[in-house]
């Protein structure tokens, strides 16, 4: 019984410094390759899906010439981001989707993730990272790559970091809503499948110009679920282009504490879900 | 005949006991239609006429397809292929009589339940609020609700169809979900077929996944009723045709290979 | 190591509703190996959730190794393990060897600990055939082996046990109880066992707590609770020849060649005074005086029908 026996494959490969969790992600990508052929097919089946919305989009605005003063290519630049962001918050927060969340709270997986040293929400995360999603976020790059080339928006390192930054924000936002979802999925145990309209829908509404909507549902994401502010905001930054009302390019510096703000509400659900978490039976 | 109507019913009990899942389906459902029709409103502000559609074909169209979106996406959608992989769907080869029909049976007492408790509440909701093409006349109201029948059953066919590629290939969820944008697109559930440019227009309009959505919409606002109705049957009787002989094919498959 | 001073836990709001767990109060010294036992659904997992911080109590409160559970989780689980019979905390996907190597970043074990813990696990509990393959594929002894090896990985001071050997062929449960004897006497793992075996209890055991409709109904010795709830017993005679065999006290429950089984009521009449008694009134090969099996001495607890009330 020596140490060669033992030793693990993971060990070969990542130095004990790599922290835990990137060590546990590396571990559920390697689920990814156990399927392969189906896990290739599967992101690139997410990657034309996005692809068919933005021909969908090409289609209707050329019949319109444009919405609202925007043209297709700009549309093109808040669909891309869109998704991008989408499919990187699904990167990791799938997991806390309710279907998936759900089966993990009733078979007690759960209640085993409790009993480890580590924070819950990141253990879920970071145990089941769906790859798949890789093909959302790269249609979604190209898809906003594009627009952006053919709205004319010159490739500054300004502007790209402006569209990372986009993304992210996206990002975050898709997560921290999944995590709502995921907190109250402990109160209801059965999944809802209302909170796709902050993810899924959050996005599909964050592809079109914001002006296009009543004051109202503008207000609840520009506000409270702020996927709008994520795309539009910098969006119009990049196209040097007029919002709606309070909706500008002046509003940019505050989308990060809009974000911020939301991830707060978001650790509180969480924590209060914790608190209320029932157990699996038994 | 009654064995077939059982089936149908205890497909309908079994979708229709998800209550929670059907409210939350139908808050979804309600802002994705709202999100959709501010992109219509918004493109015709300036125009009334488009591609042969008006303002008030577009938002119809919108609310049907919020309507009948789960009767074809449906929730259960990998329950058949997940089935034939572990084995389990076998045991259906066992019974007696056609396997066909009860698949059908189960499987369209399933969809009329997510489709009776799932549209009426937002093309109601949509009526009211909005300015809609819906048939005034019982002539109308009937034939509407034989195109959704009808879009019904090809879906049910179109599930099966490729649930079947679970019978040739354990990928079967990666062969599916390859297919999911193009078969999105062209049945017209994400933008009216009417706008796409000409040749994909015909190919959408004439071809099977026209039997969907595209032909509902036409009859709810009014457009070539009796064309899409016949397209419609047509589409449908080739929809069960093909899901007979690909179930045949997959069965002589299984007796020659095992299960 | 481990203090519970009226604990309860209530799910659902509504007042009066049923408490899993009622006004339980224990405490369990370091280096213990106590065994918790009741029928489904009266609250034994819900205390141990309790105890390892899953869930949050209604009112009371609990320590283990000095720390609240609920409210210093991580610290908690830093120092305690559990093992859920039903379930895995390895990785299905990946090789044994994988799981192993995960807890120990986790845990932040030391390389060189590790390295010497894994191999004597390895060695006590015959891992080593299956240590490269997927957890998916072990089968369910060999599965809970592992998870066992798993949760003595970290060194935890406490060890949480939920039905370990549920499902277990004769041959893995007696190498899991071995290893957990082992574990609990060489290293002082304070060890709490849920259970429905009562050969478990019988083996590991020297105190038993039994709990039902979320109270406390009995916490003592095993032996005392066998004393004390065991009624009736059971005394087998071999006798010289083959007599008819009266004895004052005694009912003769079965014979067989010369063969008798007897039985009485260790109240009316003590064991030692009934041996003797026996003795004296007929020549006999052989005597032996059968333990009360408690899985009928837990029946009589939850029944109430013997016995003082616990203290």
């Amino acid at each position: 019984m020596g140490d060669t026996t033992t030793r693990s494959t993971l060990a070969a490969t990542l130095p004990s410094s790599v922290p835990v969790a990137l060590v546990l992600a590396s571990a559920s990508v390697r689920s990814f390759s156990s399927s392969l052929r189906m896990n290739v097919l599967r992101t690139l089946g997410a990657s034309v899906l996005v692809w068919s919305e933005a021909l969908a989009v090409i289609f209707l605005l050329t019949a319109f010439d444009g919405i609202a003063g925007w043209s297709t290519a700009e549309v093109l630049l808040l669909l891309g981001i869109a998704d991008a962001g989408l499919g990187l918050g699904m990167l990791l927060g799938e997991p806390l989707e309710p279907p998936t969340f759900s089966q993990l709270l009733r078979d007690g997986r759960f209640d085993q993730v409790l009993t480890r040293p580590m924070s819950p929400l990141l253990w879920v995360i970071v145990n089941d990272v769906q790859i798949r999603n890789v093909g959302r976020v790269l249609a979604g790059l190209a898809i906003a790559t594009g627009g952006a080339g053919a709205a004319g928006v010159s490739l500054t390192p300004a502007a790209v970091a402006l569209v990372l930054g986009a993304i992210t924000a996206m990002a975050t936002i898709v997560v921290a809503i999944l995590a709502i979802g995921a907190a109250i999925t402990m109160w209801t145990i059965e999944g809802t499948e209302v909170l796709n309209a902050f993810t899924y829908g959050g996005a599909t509404l964050s592809g079109w110009p914001l002006q296009i909507y009543s004051s109202a549902l503008r207000a609840v994401f520009l506000w409270v679920v702020p996927v709008g502010a994520a795309v539009y905001l910098p969006t119009l930054r990049l196209l040097d282009r007029e919002g709606i009302g309070i909706a500008n390019q002046d509003l940019l510096p505050a989308l990060p504490l809009l974000v911020a703000a939301f991830c707060a509400l978001a650790v509180v659900a969480w924590k209060a879900g914790l608190r209320h978490h029932t157990g699996a039976g038994g | 005949m009654s064995a077939l109507t059982g089936l149908f019913r205890a497909g309908f009990r079994h979708q229709a006991a998800f209550r929670f899942a059907l409210v939350s389906g139908l808050l979804t459902n309600t802002f994705f239609g709202l999100v959709r029709t501010a992109v219509f409103l918004a493109v015709y502000r300036s125009r009334d006429e488009v591609s042969g559609l008006e303002l008030a074909d577009a938002i119809t169209y919108v609310w049907v397809l919020q309507a009948v979106f789960a009767t074809v996406w449906a929730p259960w959608l990998h329950e058949f292929p997940t089935r034939v992989r572990s084995g389990e769907w076998t045991a259906e080869l066992t019974r007696p009589g056609a396997v066909l029909p009860r698949h059908l049976a189960y499987d369209l007492g399933r969809t009329a339940a997510v489709l009776v408790l799932r549209a009426p509440l937002p093309l109601a909701f949509a009526a009211v609020v909005f300015d809609l093409h819906l048939p005034t006349g019982i002539a109308g109201v009937l034939a509407l609700l034989a195109s959704l029948a009808l879009a019904a059953f090809a879906a049910s066919c179109l599930r099966l169809l490729l649930g079947a590629i679970a019978f040739w290939t354990p990928d079967f969820r990666g062969v599916t979900s390859l297919l999911f944008g193009p078969i999105f697109l062209v049945s017209g559930f994400v933008i009216p077929v009417e706008y796409f440019p000409h040749a994909l227009r015909t190919v959408a309009t004439l071809g099977p996944l026209g039997a969907l959505i595209r032909a509902p919409v036409a009859v709810a606002t009014g457009r070539l009723v009796v064309g899409s109705l016949v397209l419609q049957v047509a589409w449908a009787a080739l929809f069960a045709l093909a899901c007979h002989l690909v179930l045949r094919r997959a069965t002589e498959r299984m007796v020659v290979f095992g299960g | 190591m481990i203090v519970v001073d009226h604990l309860s836990k209530r799910f659902g709001r509504r007042a009066g509703a049923n408490d899993a767990v009622d006004d339980v109060s224990f405490s369990i010294g370091a280096g213990e190996f106590v065994g918790y036992a009741g029928p489904n659904g009266a609250g034994k997992s819900t205390t141990v959730k309790m105890l390892t911080g899953i869930l949050v109590p209604t009112s009371g409160t609990a320590r283990v190794a000095g720390l609240v559970p609920w409210k210093q989780r991580r610290e908690v689980s830093r120092r305690t393990s559990v093992v859920f019979g039903q379930r895995t905390q390895l990785w299905w996907d990946l090789p044994l060897a994988d799981s192993f190597d995960l807890l120990h970043r986790l845990y932040r074990t030391s390389p060189v600990d590790h390295a010497r813990d894994l191999d004597h696990l390895v060695e006590v509990l015959g891992l080593g055939p299956f240590l490269r393959q997927p957890v998916r594929s072990l089968s369910l002894g060999q599965r809970m082996r592992a998870e066992i090896a798993a949760a003595v990985l970290p060194r935890p001071e406490v060890l949480f046990l939920d039905e370990p050997t549920i499902g277990l062929d004769v041959e893995a449960k007696a190498s899991v109880r071995d290893f957990l004897a082992e574990r609990n006497r060489e290293d002082g793992t304070t060890i709490l066992l849920t259970t429905h075996d009562t050969d478990d209890i019988v083996r590991l055991c020297r105190r038993l707590l039994i709990i039902d409709h979320g109270r406390i109904i009995a916490d003592d010795s095993v032996d005392a609770m066998r004393e004390r709830f065991g009624g009736r017993r059971r005394l087998v005679v071999d006798l010289v020849d083959d007599v008819p065999l009266e004895v004052e006290g005694a009912t003769t429950e079965a014979a067989e060649g010369h063969r008798r089984w007897l039985s009485f009521s260790p109240e009316d009449t003590p064991a030692p005074e009934m041996v003797a008694r026996v003795l004296r009134t007929v020549e006999i090969r052989d005597l032996s005086l059968e333990p009360p099996d408690l899985e009928d001495v837990i029946r009589r607890v939850y029944r109430g029908e013997a016995g003082d009330e616990p203290t």
